[in-house]
């Protein structure tokens, strides 16, 4: 019969490889949009999860690691140090094989992009509600921030984008 | 500029392209345990980035006629290495005369600060990045280090305690052995950062630490040793007479179970792990 402690690691384990497998692929969407390319938003989060794997013992105690996560993955995917040490990770696995590009129409494509080119606050929050159909105080629980700071963002956000595309159209 | 409802329609669909189109599979469980050396080794690299250019910074900073050149990097200073971090003519080292363990005392020394003498130098360990807290967000996780001022011969020399963990505003971010850290150090409204790697502790190997007397009321035992992680206390506590709290000696781990705490001039007193408290 397994130890006490050995029964808790085992499901703690299961809990973690469960949250992993169930938020791995919506945190993907989420890097992908707010950092343009799939192969740094797969590194951005697996190494999200793995921050989160050696902290699941608190984690998993929050009301929602998956805000927590959330949150993480935003935060890296904005934070330019920490994309250049991913982009430095990358480079040091000297992969030879880069997963595929997703296929997108232009229009979806002209979307993510000219929503990256926003301040980064307002991308991060235009990207959780656009990409996780996330409320507006479930975003402000994601980022830490208050619910109007949210709506002003969002406002504004949305207001930058709508011209971005016409500017995009525009020019073509 | 595009319509509301326009906006709308295209997030629409593009939230369906990219739930379809972007397939995607977590890669094996396993695999995410074998990231973190990764991570180190890569942090690594980027700390000797950052110190090449701190230690460069700071040599034009107080060389402003760019008469010299400087500069080379290191790797992880390793405990007991003297390191060079710069080529003539600011040959900067550190050295750590014990080992960076959590909870032993150690005397580290930085030599080159000729050109500022006589300054005071605040010296601070920190992560070399912010990392996540459990309060949300990300911290740098910093512990500042004895005051010290740079004497004739140009050399910084102070002892401290390795801490057990660093603080970032409420947070407490624990020091991990086997981690690389920065030693920071802020002269003369310059900096120069060092690679500070901590380890764990070895059997069988003494070290230099001092036993205390904790707060009882917050369920401490009489006396502790806090170190590596593991507060041990003493198998007969009434060997160390009553009316002093701290002693110092040396403090060998031999098994799981027990240790020996060495005193000059005094019996070894055999340790044993002891309960956590807290207040």
């Amino acid at each position: 019969v397994p130890a006490v402690d050995e029964q808790i690691e085992e499901q703690e384990l299961l809990s973690f490889e469960w949250f992993y497998r169930s938020e791995y692929a919506a945190m993907v969407r989420l890097a992908f949009v707010l950092t343009g390319r799939r192969d740094l938003a797969e590194e951005l989060v697996q190494d999200a999860f793995a921050v989160c794997f050696q902290r699941w013992g608190a984690v998993s105690g929050y009301d929602n690691a998956g805000t927590w996560m959330r949150r993480v993955v935003a935060n890296r995917c904005v934070s330019s140090g920490r994309r250049h040490l991913t982009e430095l990770r990358l480079l040091a696995r000297l992969r030879s094989e880069r997963p595929p590009v997703p296929a997108m129409s232009d229009g979806s494509d002209r979307l993510w992009s000219v929503l990256r080119g926003l301040p980064k606050r307002q991308a991060q929050v235009l990207a959780l509600v656009f990409v996780d159909d996330l409320s507006v105080d479930a975003v402000a629980e994601t980022l830490g921030i208050g619910s109007e700071t949210v709506r002003t963002h969002l406002r504004r956000g949305r207001a930058a984008l709508a011209e971005g595309l016409s500017e995009v159209s525009d020019g073509e | 500029m595009a319509s509301e409802s326009d906006l709308d329609g295209l997030v629409d669909s593009a939230r369906e392209e990219l739930r379809f189109g972007l397939d995607v599979n977590p890669p094996p469980f396993e695999e995410l345990r074998g990231r973190r050396r990764r991570r180190r080794r890569v942090a690594v690299a980027a700390a000797c980035c950052v110190l090449v250019a701190a230690v460069a910074a700071i040599f034009v900073a107080s060389n402003p006629d760019n008469s010299e050149t400087v500069v080379a990097g290191p790797g992880p200073v390793e405990p007991g290495a003297s390191v060079p971090i710069g080529e003539e003519p600011l040959p900067t080292h550190l050295s750590i005369e014990g080992d960076a363990v959590r909870g032993a005392a150690v005397t580290l020394t930085v030599e080159g600060l000729e050109r500022f003498r006589r300054q005071p130098v605040e010296l601070t360990i920190t992560t070399i990045e912010p990392v996540p807290t459990t309060s949300g967000g990300d911290r740098t996780g910093t512990f500042t280090l004895p005051p010290a001022v740079v004497d004739e011969r140009g050399a910084v020399i102070t002892k401290f305690v390795v801490p057990n963990a660093l603080s970032g505003a409420d947070d407490v971010i624990p020091l991990v052995p086997g981690d690389s850290y920065l030693l920071r150090i802020n002269v003369a409204g310059g900096e120069v950062l060092l690679p500070f790697l901590v380890v764990a502790a070895e059997l069988d190997h003494p070290y230099v630490v001092t036993a205390h007397r904790g707060p009882t009321e917050c369920g401490a035992p009489p006396l502790e040793i806090d170190f590596d992680g593991k507060t041990w206390v003493p198998d007969v506590p009434d060997a160390f007479p009553s009316g002093v709290d701290s002693f110092d000696g040396r403090f060998t781990i031999v098994s799981d179970q027990a240790a020996r705490f060495e005193r000059l001039g005094e019996p070894a007193a055999i340790f044993s792990p002891g309960a956590g408290y807290s207040c």
